[in-house]
């Protein structure tokens, strides 16, 4: 997740700070443009590591239709790489933590995606055209409200 | 430099210079919203010397770090070729491509009557049209297109100026994008390698016909004023291509409301039948529902670009526009690939 909940916090207090707090000639407004950048540092990441833990959860499986497709003969296997399994983090592991294993994962379909990508245009689409789709319903599934 | 004072120093500088004048007096200096590419800066200039008294003037200048790049030079140059055309666009005064006097590329154009809304078909209607002046200026801004890809880019002086279209001009433009995405990505994105792969195995034949692309048309571009739509905007994505892109950025799905409201009489197919209606058979390769619905995928990934470069920017510091995760317009990019056409 780029950028993350703290980044936010950090990028907006620059705006705040830097583009809006030199226009703001009444006092009080300028004490409550203090306020409100103290409120968005207190900010809880709570919910973020909740998102990227569960995200990080709903591409296992599709990691593991990846490798099974991978595994049915040695001509894929020699094509493609790096589709190792990554552990499953702690439930108390910190945002950056979970943040982490979540891009290596997201890493991992990345580059996948590319030698796919390489594959079709060398064998022919046909072969693999159920495991791109099953891709593209995953990537498409958590659509924000 | 970022202050008021300092930009009306430089405003004073190129003004004088290009009205060969010293007594130039600028006022009213305002950072507008919006512009996630340039900063504008509304203002009004008075020279005795020169006859002019509070004329209304836009500044339009680089930002320090942009969500694209764009060529400043291109720009300048069709804005300068659209002159002597028949479609309304803003008329440039005065420039500073090197940033000599205005700390970044900027241009100086006159500013034109009218607002620019991006909800101005939308039910809400800023502009008080009522229903059948939405509808009515939709169609206008759909004739507005077909005008701009009617313009012959020989005789235009359009091709001297932007150089000649890229012979396939659906690979250029992917190929472009994805670079883009992969100078500014802070992460790793697999929803653009998945589009990325649909585009490239998806690829429309060149056209028939190249026109000029205006690259960003929507009403939010375009000054409507007494409900007909006068000058159209912001030409930094503007280059010689696919007439279809443009199509297939103003029916794009992620637009459907803002560029279609919520009138049931204008619709993307409506949209499409004027279009014909005014370019006659030139229209139809641009109209082809597999070629409108690459682009409209090509749109997608374009606005992801876009998306992922303003988190650069905004990591970086270099933006003062906060940005959050570009998670949605990602996903959609992907659902836009699942979509029947």
């Amino acid at each position: 997740m780029r950028p993350t909940p703290s980044e936010v916090v950090d990028g907006v207090a620059r705006i705040l700070r830097e583009t809006v707090a030199p226009s703001v000639a009444d006092e009080h407004a300028r004490t409550q443009l203090a306020q409100v950048v103290a409120v968005l540092r207190s900010l809880d990441a709570q919910d973020a590591r909740a998102a990227v833990r569960a995200s990080d959860a709903a591409v296992r499986p599709l990691l593991a239709a990846c490798a099974a497709w991978v595994a049915h003969d040695d001509e894929r296997e020699n094509h493609f790489d790096g589709l190792a399994a990554i552990d499953d983090g702690s439930s108390d592991e910190t945002f950056a933590e979970a943040n982490d294993r979540y891009e290596s994962q997201r890493a991992t379909l990345e580059t996948f995606l590319s030698s796919l990508e390489r594959w079709r245009a060398e064998h022919g689409a046909a072969t693999s055209d159920d495991l791109l789709l099953l891709i593209g319903r995953h990537l498409a599934a958590q659509i924000a409200p | 430099m970022g202050d008021h004072e300092a930009i009306a120093r430089g405003l004073r500088a190129v003004l004088g210079n290009s009205f060969g004048v010293d007594d130039v007096l600028v006022t009213g200096i305002r950072r507008l919203g919006g512009g996630s590419s340039r900063e504008n800066w509304s203002f009004e200039v008075s020279s005795a010397a020169a006859g002019i008294s509070a004329r209304p003037l836009l500044l339009r200048r680089d930002p320090p770090a942009s969500v694209a790049e764009t060529d400043r030079v291109a720009e300048v140059g069709v804005l300068s070729a659209l002159v002597t055309s028949p479609v309304p666009s803003p008329r440039i005064l005065a420039s500073d491509l090197d940033g000599i006097h205005l700390a970044r590329p900027s241009v100086i154009m006159e500013r034109a009557p009218g607002l620019a809304d991006r909800s101005v078909l939308r039910r809400r209607d800023p502009l008080a049209l009522g229903a059948a002046g939405r509808v009515a200026l939709a169609e206008r801004l759909c004739e507005l297109l077909a005008e701009v890809h009617r313009l012959d880019p020989a005789s235009g002086g359009l091709t001297e100026l932007l150089g000649p279209p890229p012979p396939d001009p659906a690979a250029h433009e992917v190929a472009r994008w994805t670079a883009e995405i992969a100078r500014t990505r802070t992460e790793p994105l697999p929803e653009l390698a998945y589009v990325g792969l649909w585009l490239r195995e998806r690829l429309p034949p060149p056209p028939a016909r190249a026109a000029l692309v205006h690259g960003d048309f929507r009403p939010a571009n375009v000054l409507v004023a007494g409900g007909q739509p006068g000058t159209l905007l912001d030409w930094e994505f503007a280059h010689l291509g696919d007439p279809a892109e443009d199509v297939g950025w103003y029916t794009a799905p992620i637009y459907r409301n803002e560029h279609f409201g919520e009138e049931a009489t204008w619709t993307p197919d409506a949209f499409l039948r004027r279009y014909r209606e005014r370019l006659g058979p030139d229209a139809d390769e641009a109209i082809d529902p597999a070629r409108v619905r690459f682009w409209q995928v090509l749109a997608l990934y374009k606005l992801s670009a876009i998306a992922v470069a303003g988190v650069h920017s905004f990591l970086h510091g270099g933006s003062d526009r906060a940005a959050e995760p570009p998670d949605r317009v990602l996903r959609l990019a992907v659902v836009a690939t699942m979509e029947r056409s």
